[in-house]
């Protein structure tokens, strides 16, 4: 299987992992852009649900090989880095939701299928950083979650 | 396990090899890779990258050659062979017990007769285990508990005459 192929794979699996927890929103296995303004149907179709801010992007953010000791093959490792951004509402708490959630995404990728459904051979601890951000012509703030781990696999 | 085998140590190294893996002891171990590792070189032991399909393994790797000399017998060369054997763990078993019963399995399978036939016909005059040691247990780069390898070797002594 070819680097490209195989890291396409496991985007597509850790997306489709992200989706299946609950309270998630949109699920992108790469980073998105909108040359649509906040309120667009651009914009909207692709971070929003529900008309609040709930997105995740998964994206990779290095790339390391490395031969195996007497062996043909070669050990990659893909430095993943998944991107949570989520409407920051006070009235409803959003800071306790979203902290959950950012537990939920972390948890799952540790005591689920570590695999990827065989994509790789093991998903690393995930390694959490959270604060807020804001965005021009977005009205509110946004939770910012940023989950970076390494997937490795053999090639 | 940084020497380069002469002809004879790797045909004895080979036959050892060949012969472990036909013995029912070795057998049961379940050996998904038995052989003479290239990536046994200036002590290093090896990691399994993917350690659910490439375990239990046992590699084999070469180590200090000596001459000796001895009167109206011409000369002899003695060896280490070294087998390195991985086990994968599987989290809640004991580990260390395990690898230490599967060790001693293979040791086993030398004592008692100090020059198996197939190392004779390779050219060898005398083999015996003399350590039995466990090494570091291997983490896999990801610190799953699963992919935690335990580690242990048997080093041989083996003497041959020289030509």
């Amino acid at each position: 299987m070819g680097d490209g192929v195989s890291w396409a794979s496991i985007r597509t699996q850790l997306a489709a992992r992200l989706a299946l927890i609950a309270g998630i929103g949109q699920v992108h296995d790469r980073q998105r852009f909108s040359v649509g303004k906040p309120g667009s149907p651009q914009f909207d179709g692709v971070f929003l649900v529900g008309g609040r801010l709930n997105c995740w992007m998964v994206t990779r953010v290095r790339r390391r090989s490395a031969p195996v000791d007497g062996e043909a093959g070669r050990e990659l490792t893909h430095s993943v880095l998944i991107l949570g951004l989520y409407g920051f509402w006070d009235l409803a708490s959003t800071g306790t939701v979203f902290d959950d959630l950012v537990d939920l995404v972390a948890d799952d990728l540790r005591d689920g299928d570590r695999t990827l459904g065989g994509a790789c051979v093991s998903v690393g601890e995930v390694d959490a950083q959270l604060s807020i951000g804001s965005l021009q012509g977005l009205a509110e703030n946004f939770h910012l979650a940023q989950l970076r781990f390494d997937v490795v696999e053999v090639v | 396990m940084s020497l380069y085998p002469t002809d004879k140590q790797l045909a004895v190294g080979q036959a050892a090899v060949t012969w472990v893996a036909t013995l029912a002891p070795v057998i049961a171990l379940g050996l998904v890779s038995n052989r003479i590792h290239p990536g046994m070189t200036g002590g290093n032991v090896p990691r399994p990258p993917d350690p659910v399909v490439q375990c239990p393994r046992l590699m084999w790797g070469f180590e200090k050659s000596s001459n000796v000399g001895r009167p109206n017998a011409g000369v002899s060369f003695k060896w280490g062979l070294v087998a390195v054997y991985q086990r994968r763990q599987v989290p809640g078993q004991a580990h260390q017990e395990l690898l230490l019963a599967d060790l001693l399995a293979l040791e086993n399978c030398f004592l008692g007769q100090f020059n198996p036939e197939p190392l004779q016909e390779a050219g060898c005059d005398f083999v015996m285990p003399i350590e039995v040691k466990i090494l570091p247990e291997l983490d896999h780069p990801t610190r799953e508990p699963r992919l935690r390898v335990s580690c242990g070797q048997i080093v041989f002594g083996l003497e041959a005459r020289q030509g």
